[in-house]
């Protein structure tokens, strides 16, 4: 089991949903924490929206982010498909990203 | 300020764009990139359940039940709550775990065709044409949402709204396809939320918590009564902002017309579907409806602090519309940054509601008639090109389907009386139909057709002003409930009159006759039972409702 993902597995990979998800999220969680630092915009509120939802969209992406690159797509699928190549009937997707051990 | 004209800036449209490039480059991406329709559908089978469950809801909580909620907690205050935990939960539950096993089991690939299987071609044919009608009216309804977002984005009058929203949207399904439309769906949840949660939280802090908005409501024209969700509903003496006593709400909402929309709706089922066996297939919902508890608190909580700061919301100066209460918000409270992740949200969701409805509209009319019916035998390639007209046809009529939309100023009202018609009688026909052998395929065409023309005549009736109801939306439950009872006893009567199926061609299609799941791989853990996890939320719909009696 070699650790270079094949060709498959970079498309997995690149198209993960978390992947993506978690980077959009990250972005503009970034670009609202500057906006609220910086205190841009004209809407006169008793707390400063743009800095908590940024930070708070900045948590959820890097958390997506931290649960795909710890249990990336590619790896997943091939080790459930060997695994169903050699358990009978196993089928595809026993072990899922998401899923804890077990 | 009566103004909603939105104070968007370059940072807000670059939010909203990059939102775009981002789901149309994944598009082309996917395109170049994958080869089989295997890989296309990878992330989708390998995402964990969960993720399922949230792709259930989401094609649930497209924009038009975001802005809808938001009108109806405006106009109706807490009662609103029995849309979730009275209206869908106790659907939700039942379609995971009694009617999946027949879905899945009989391994169907849409709703139409379980039908074709359990009844004859007659049914087939007269539900499909219904379905392609519902989808394009629905597909107009989120036209019409959106041309409402670009109204108060842009300024443009509602019917170039319509127009442009329809070309974008008809660029948008040609090229970033189905991949797009995926994607799309799981991302809107997390925007949509990302827009409510700070919506709701910074409403709630200027009224004063929740202490303070119950006090505000109080002195609002919804006054106590619009503080309970059951309180004042008995027979007689309505006191309830809904105008509906018990009876309809637990009968028409809760049964008829959240039974019909949950287990017969194409779009919800086919999430179900797609589940690798039949355990994940009875959870999708299962799973689904654990945000659905909770979402209220994020959409009717904002349209009750509307109705709190807005001045005259509800009334008939201009932009004032029930419907208008989100914008409206996002206005008062959302600085420059949010406001770009609050318009990326509904109009993400917006889109992705049109697309969805017109590739439903066009896969119907496709495979379900023209192909068995109308033009057989023809090769793929025909069928193929035949798909992108009724996809452009399809957008084309939903321009026009959006100005019968424009007529309502309350969206979700307006969708409610579109369930009570398409899909309450073809509840019944379903309910029955699983759960009696004898039911013959002649009283499922004239129990539907039976069902369909009462509800649309009542429909019809009301709009008319000959039948007076309390609301639109009691209205809506009568209209499902009185469809859904005469589309049952038509199909009583006429299956006494003829001749059934013969059992053995029933087998996995009707009560005791479920095809067993042959592909369990392993035993489940204990948390994997549909059963635990359904009675469980049904335990939270009722504590929660009886929390906000």
């Amino acid at each position: 089991m070699s650790d270079t993902p094949n060709r498959a597995e970079r498309a997995a990979n690149l198209f993960d949903l978390r992947r993506i998800i978690g980077g959009l999220f990250v972005a503009w969680g970034v670009l609202l924490i500057v906006l609220g630092l910086l205190d841009v915009g004209d809407v006169d509120n008793a707390m400063n929206i743009n800095l908590y939802s940024g930070i708070g969209m900045l948590v959820l992406g890097l958390l997506f982010l931290l649960w795909a690159f710890t249990r990336p797509l590619g790896r997943e699928l091939r080790e459930s498909e060997q695994a169903s190549g050699s358990a009978r009937s196993d089928g595809e997707g026993t072990r899922r990203p998401g899923d804890t051990g077990s | 300020m009566n103004d909603v004209r939105l104070d968007t800036n370059f940072v807000d449209y670059l939010i909203v764009a990059s939102y775009f490039v981002v789901v149309l480059g994944v598009g082309f991406a996917a395109k170049r990139y994958i080869k089989s329709s295997l890989d296309y559908f990878l992330s989708g089978r390998s995402l964990p359940a969960w993720i399922t469950g949230l792709a259930f809801i989401s094609a649930n909580l497209g924009a038009t039940e975001v802005l809808g909620m938001a009108a109806n907690g405006a106009q109706y205050g807490v009662a609103t709550v029995n849309y979730y935990w009275l209206g869908a939960i106790p659907a939700m539950v039942f379609l995971g775990l009694v009617m999946m096993p027949f879905y899945y089991g009989s391994k169907v690939r849409s709703v139409p065709e379980y039908l074709l299987l359990r009844f004859d071609k007659q049914s087939h044919v007269f539900n499909s044409v219904t379905f392609a009608v519902a989808t394009i009216l629905i597909a107009g309804v989120n036209l019409f949402a959106l041309a409402l977002v670009l109204k108060l984005l842009l300024g443009w009058p509602i019917i170039v709204g319509i127009i442009v929203a329809a070309v974008v949207v008809a660029a948008y399904i040609t090229l970033g396809g189905l991949s797009s439309a995926i994607y799309n769906e799981v991302l809107q949840f997390f925007v949509i939320l990302a827009a409510l949660i700070p919506i709701t939280v910074i409403g709630l802090f200027e009224v004063g918590g929740w202490g303070g908005l119950q006090d505000r409501v109080r002195e609002s024209k919804l006054g106590e009564a619009g503080l309970h969700a059951l309180e004042g509903t008995n027979p007689g003496d309505v006191t309830n902002p809904i105008g509906a006593t018990w009876i309809g709400l637990v009968f028409g909402l809760g049964f008829v017309l959240a039974f019909s929309y949950w287990t017969t709706n194409f779009a919800e089922v086919q999430r179900a579907l797609s589940a690798k066996d039949l355990s994940a297939a009875e959870r999708t919902p299962l799973i689904g409806a654990i945000p659905k508890l909770f979402l209220p608190f994020v959409m009717i909580v904002p349209g009750m602090i509307a109705l709190v700061v807005i001045p005259g919301l509800g009334s008939d100066q201009p932009n004032m519309e029930y419907n208008n209460a989100i914008p409206l918000l996002m206005n008062e409270y959302l600085p420059n940054g949010m406001l770009g992740i609050a318009l990326t949200g509904l109009m993400a969701s917006f889109m992705a509601g049109v697309a969805a409805n017109v590739s439903a509209f066009n896969t119907v009319v496709t495979t379900d008639l023209v192909e068995p019916y109308l033009k057989k035998g023809m090769p793929d390639e025909w069928y193929i090109r035949f798909g992108r007209i009724a996809t452009i046809g399809g957008i084309f009529v939903s321009i026009f389907t959006a100005l019968i939309a424009s007529t309502y100023d309350n969206l979700m009202n307006y969708l409610q009386a579109l369930f009570s018609i398409f899909n309450a009688p073809l509840f019944a026909t379903f309910i029955i139909g699983m759960f009696w052998k004898r039911m013959t395929s002649a009283a499922a065409i004239w129990g539907l057709i039976a069902g369909t023309v009462t509800a649309a005549g009542l429909f019809i009736g009301y709009k008319a002003g000959w039948i007076g109801f309390g609301s639109d939306l009691d209205q809506s439950m009568w209209g499902a409930g009185a469809a859904f009872v005469v589309d049952a006893v038509v199909t009583v009567v006429v299956s006494l009159m003829t001749k059934p199926k013969p059992v053995d061609q029933l087998q996995g299609l009707v009560y005791g006759m479920a095809n067993v799941d042959e592909s369990v791989k392993r035993p489940p853990h204990w948390w994997e039972s549909p059963k635990l996890l359904g009675f469980s939320v049904l335990a939270g719909a009722a504590i929660l409702t009886l929390v906000f009696w």
